[in-house]
């Protein structure tokens, strides 16, 4: 019995506007407008325009140089090979994450009592900050002292062990691996989540109808989470663009910048090489970057949505 | 002296317009209630005596001044929601004083008020309470309570029992009735699309309809008190509307018409005579009888006015029966029957067409006038 | 029978794999953290303490490490204060007040969640110089208030949306003006929401590293990131220390969450709706 209401409608003149009612969007909005335009839409636009400086930083402000650090840019082997690292992070985590995440929540979805233990213990990767991650798993990789090797020579597979963080053949992949040991639990999480939105009288139904266990997961859970790991892919997808603390701390983007990703390249560029024209445009272009694989994703996911 | 009057009252979603032409008055102490069905606009009339919507055309006054611009808390009135719309985070108390405390009323005033608004309500020991603590019919109360503090001159009741169950609202419905006789000098508006709930409670109903005939005519169907619409009907929507089961419509053919009635016939040849008056029409005219379920009883052979059909079934209460009869129309004829009523051998039904009771609609779905006297 | 032998036998077998896999790191980390220096060199790695001495954990709670922690408190203490609050106004303006703006600056904001910070690092470091609040605990609230309020916002105005219509029908009938129905009605209302966005911004600000790291240098203007980081310099060689210091700096939260694991997880997982 709901008659059609008002505020659904548009144009409708609300009739007593007092002056505090046309002034409080104002004064509800001026701290936030306030905040971003300072701390983000200002730097934004400011790194555009130190951009087009060469400056180290220090004294008066550096020259226009114009599109300079630009045209370098298009020839750095260095960032494009960071930018490729960047790609491989992302695909990775997608291709990692999502699936262990799904099994997992499987397990916990069908373990039933001691699934919230688990569920717990999974979690706690991701209370830790990732310095102390990236101080923790440093000791855990290295060569001479560190646990996994040991762990390797004892299972008498020593000839596996390696200098982890130390080989461009390896660091990269290295702390890949501790990306994903971190982030699994969140993925986890929200398909936990997802699998139980499943409707309980679907199972049953397909269970009337002779479907096995194994037949209603692959028929019609992983189908109905469909939409969730869509989102899961977005967010690795984007996170893994912008990665920047673990590397950092682990590796600094090393060996020979074989781990190197856009934000540790850029932080090197203004804080170890002090080129902070340059190194804000690599800023520059890792906005754009991102923006635009992050706008296409984006559409892309929503316009599958719509599809569905 | 009126206390809520509305003047050529016009309301528009965009560009659909959901009250059209409404001119009223409501009394002071009078229960009005506003009843169509869904989508006639009566929530939004109510809401606009309130100030949560605003008129799109016309004039609203309450006590004479007029509140088009007025803010809600301004225009001295109450409201008492449909889900209660009690503050989640407040205790019961809190809830009562609210709107006091908005408009600082001083305290020991607001002790008082809510105190006395408490005992009339038997509330006084629930005062402690969240509203999730309460059942339905408590949250009523504490809704009906915080309306009562505020000391208004007009209630406002939208749907206020339709979220209770039935034995509940039955109980609640002459609650509200008790309430408005101790507060005598109040008007009382209430919004429902329960038929029941409006006869049991008003002293005026005022009847919406929708779509194309509101547009055409405006958006009151028939004001009046609820014996006024029930014996009164001015058109077929509010003949209809009221009574359950619905009024039986016939289609009928006029045959004769003059100063002390009208004669139709009905499509199984019957002639029927009653005192209503058709000069205005034409002897031939496609015409609509109409006659309440109620006002049908069996009959015998010697009775003056009455129509032989066969039965279809026959619902048993007890107390009375539903004899659904072959009517040569889209839906059957109804007759309420008081009592057992087996089925008669032959299968056909002989009713008595009371004239007192009979409806004549013309072409354009309004009720013929009635001949004075008769 | 496969279902049957997976439910028995296979799922929980990789629910204990899975466990070892998030344990061992943990396990390693605990121990190490109690052994002497020279243990690391002699025993097996795997090796038990030979007893459970205290001895980092002395050396380091002798250091700086309660300064760190007391800034850490400060700093997302403040923060998170600013975030609800600003961010609480800003979605009850975007969910309930009327105004042509609402629609695009929501989408504005909201667009703020996609972008990198690191990009705003440099201009952020300059204009931090500028204004003095270089090297200062108070010259991170600023950045950590803004980059939080793009994903608070989001969330806190969802939340306002489903706040029923009648609630603040209700509220305008009882005098109140947007001021009141905000702090009054709809600020409460949002009690969920706000406990949501302030757990998940208390973690993200806590563990924050970059801002921390580029907009201070000095030990005692640094949050407890930055010890893990400042200590694993000057520990380089010894190891249990250093390990000693991580355990600590993950200790607070790892209390938190043995308190209110639900809350946390629920918390955390806000940040899914980045989507």
């Amino acid at each position: 019995m709901v008659d059609i209401s008002a505020r659904e409608a548009v144009g409708d003149p609300r009739p007593p506007r007092r002056l505090a009612e046309d002034l409080a969007p104002i004064v509800f909005l001026a701290p936030v407008v306030l905040l971003l335009l300072v701390f983000l839409i200002y730097p934004l636009m400011s790194s555009f325009r130190l951009s087009l400086l060469s400056w180290n930083g220090l004294g008066e402000e550096g020259k226009y140089i114009g599109l300079a650090n630009w045209w370098r840019l298009l020839h750095d082997g260095l960032f494009w090979a960071a930018a490729r690292n960047n790609i491989l992070l992302a695909i990775f985590s997608v291709l990692i994450q999502l699936p262990i995440a799904v099994v997992l929540a499987v397990v916990l979805d069908n373990l039933g009592r001691g699934s919230q233990l688990l569920k717990i213990l999974y979690f706690l990767p991701l209370l830790m900050s990732s310095v102390a991650l990236g101080v923790l798993f440093k000791n855990f990789y290295d060569p001479n002292f560190g646990p996994l090797n040991a762990l390797l020579e004892g299972l008498g597979l020593g000839n596996l062990a390696q200098d982890w963080l130390g080989d461009t053949h390896f660091s990269l992949a290295a702390v890949i691996a501790v990306i994903c040991w971190q982030n699994i639990p969140f993925y986890m999480v929200l398909f936990l989540a997802g699998l139980a939105s499943f409707p309980a009288e679907i199972s049953e139904a397909a269970i009337l109808d002779g479907a096995s266990e194994v037949t209603i997961f692959w028929r019609l859970k992983l189908p109905h989470l469909k939409g969730t790991l869509r989102t899961g892919a977005l967010l690795a997808i984007i996170g893994s663009l912008r990665y920047f603390d673990l590397i950092y701390v682990m590796t600094g983007g090393g060996p020979e910048g074989a781990s190197e990703l856009m934000a540790t390249y850029m932080y090197r560029s203004v804080f170890a090489s002090f080129q902070l024209g340059y190194g804000s445009t690599v800023a520059s272009a890792m906005f754009i970057i991102v923006t635009v694989i992050a706008g296409i994703s984006l559409r892309l996911t929503s316009r599958l949505e719509t599809e569905v | 002296m009126t206390s809520i009057s509305f003047t050529h009252v016009a309301k528009n979603f965009g560009k659909v317009q959901v009250i059209r032409d409404v001119d009223l008055d409501i009394a002071p102490g009078e229960f009005c209630v506003f009843l169509g069905p869904s989508g006639c606009g009566k929530s939004t009339l109510l809401r606009m005596i309130a100030g949560l919507e605003a008129a799109s055309a016309g004039e609203i006054r309450i006590d004479g001044r007029l509140v088009n611009h007025v803010p809600p808390a301004e225009r001295q009135v109450a409201m008492v929601f449909q889900n209660y719309a009690l503050y989640p985070h407040m205790t019961v108390y809190e809830n009562m004083a609210f709107g006091l405390k908005q408009t600082k009323v001083p305290k020991p005033e607001i002790k008082a008020r809510v105190a006395e608004a408490a005992r009339i309500l038997q509330i006084e020991a629930l005062m402690d309470r969240m509203p999730k603590a309460l059942s339905g019919g408590q949250r009523q109360r504490v809704a009906i309570g915080r309306a009562i503090v505020r000391q208004p001159k007009v209630f406002l009741f939208d749907e206020p029992l339709s979220n209770l169950d039935a034995a509940l609202r039955v109980h609640m419905r002459s609650e509200i009735a008790s309430l408005h006789r101790k507060f005598p000098s109040a008007s009382f508006v209430y919004v429902t699309h329960d038929q029941m709930e409006a006869m049991a409670l008003a002293d005026k109903i005022v009847l919406l309809h929708t779509g194309r005939t509101a547009q055409e005519r405006g958006s009151i169907a028939q004001v009046g008190s609820p014996l006024d619409l029930y014996y009164r009907p001015k058109n077929r929507f509010v003949a209809g509307f009221l009574g359950s089961p619905t009024m039986n419509f016939l289609s009928a053919t006029l045959v004769a018409a003059d100063a002390t009635g009208a004669t139709v016939e009905l499509t199984g040849g019957e002639r029927i005579t009653f005192p209503v008056d058709a000069r205005s029409l034409e002897i031939g005219a496609q015409l609509t009888l109409g006659i309440r379920p109620e006002h049908l009883a069996p009959a015998s052979d010697a009775t003056a006015q009455t129509i032989v059909r066969p039965v279809e079934m026959i619902e048993h209460f007890g107390e009375f029966s539903f004899v659904y009869l072959t009517s040569g129309e889209s839906m059957p004829l109804i007759a309420k029957v008081q009592g057992e009523t087996a089925m008669p051998p032959d299968q056909r039904f002989r009713l008595g067409v009371p004239a007192a009771s009979c409806h004549l609609f013309g072409p354009d779905d309004l009720a013929l006038p009635r001949i004075a006297g008769a | 029978m496969a279902g049957f032998l997976g439910r028995r036998f296979v799922l929980p077998l990789l629910g204990l794999f899975w466990l070892a896999v998030t344990t061992v790191p943990f396990l390693y980390l605990a121990l190490m953290s109690f052994k002497t220096q020279e243990e690391t060199y002699s025993a097996s790695i795997w090796a038990l303490p030979k007893s459970f001495n205290l001895v980092n954990y002395e050396e380091v709670l002798r250091g700086r490490f309660f300064t760190y922690l007391g800034n850490s408190v400060l700093v997302v203490s403040v923060s998170v204060v600013l975030i609800v609050l600003i961010s609480a106004m800003a979605a009850f303006a975007l969910a309930r007040l009327k105004f042509r703006l609402s629609g695009p600056l929501f989408g504005l904001i909201v667009a703020g969640m996609i972008v990198p910070v690191h990009v705003t690092l440099v201009p952020i470091y300059l204009l931090t110089r500028q204004i003095g609040l270089y090297d200062t605990p108070f010259g991170l609230i600023g950045p950590y208030v803004a980059i939080s309020l793009p994903i608070s916002v989001f969330i806190l105005t969802e939340f306002m949306r489903q706040i029923p219509k009648e609630l603040e029908e209700a509220a305008e009938l009882d005098n109140c003006g947007p001021f009141a129905k905000f702090f009054k009605i709809f600020l409460p209302l949002c009690g969920p929401g706000v406990s949501t966005v302030a757990i998940y911004n208390a973690i993200q600000l806590w563990n924050e590293f970059i801002f921390a790291y580029v907009l201070t240098s000095s030990p005692d203007k640094r949050t407890l990131p930055l010890a893990v980081w400042d200590f694993q310099g000057q520990y380089q060689t010894n190891i249990p220390a250093a390990l000693a210091v991580v355990t600590l700096s993950c200790l607070p939260l790892i209390i938190a969450y043995a308190i209110g694991q639900e809350h946390i997880v629920k918390g955390m997982m806000a940040g899914s709706l980045k989507g």
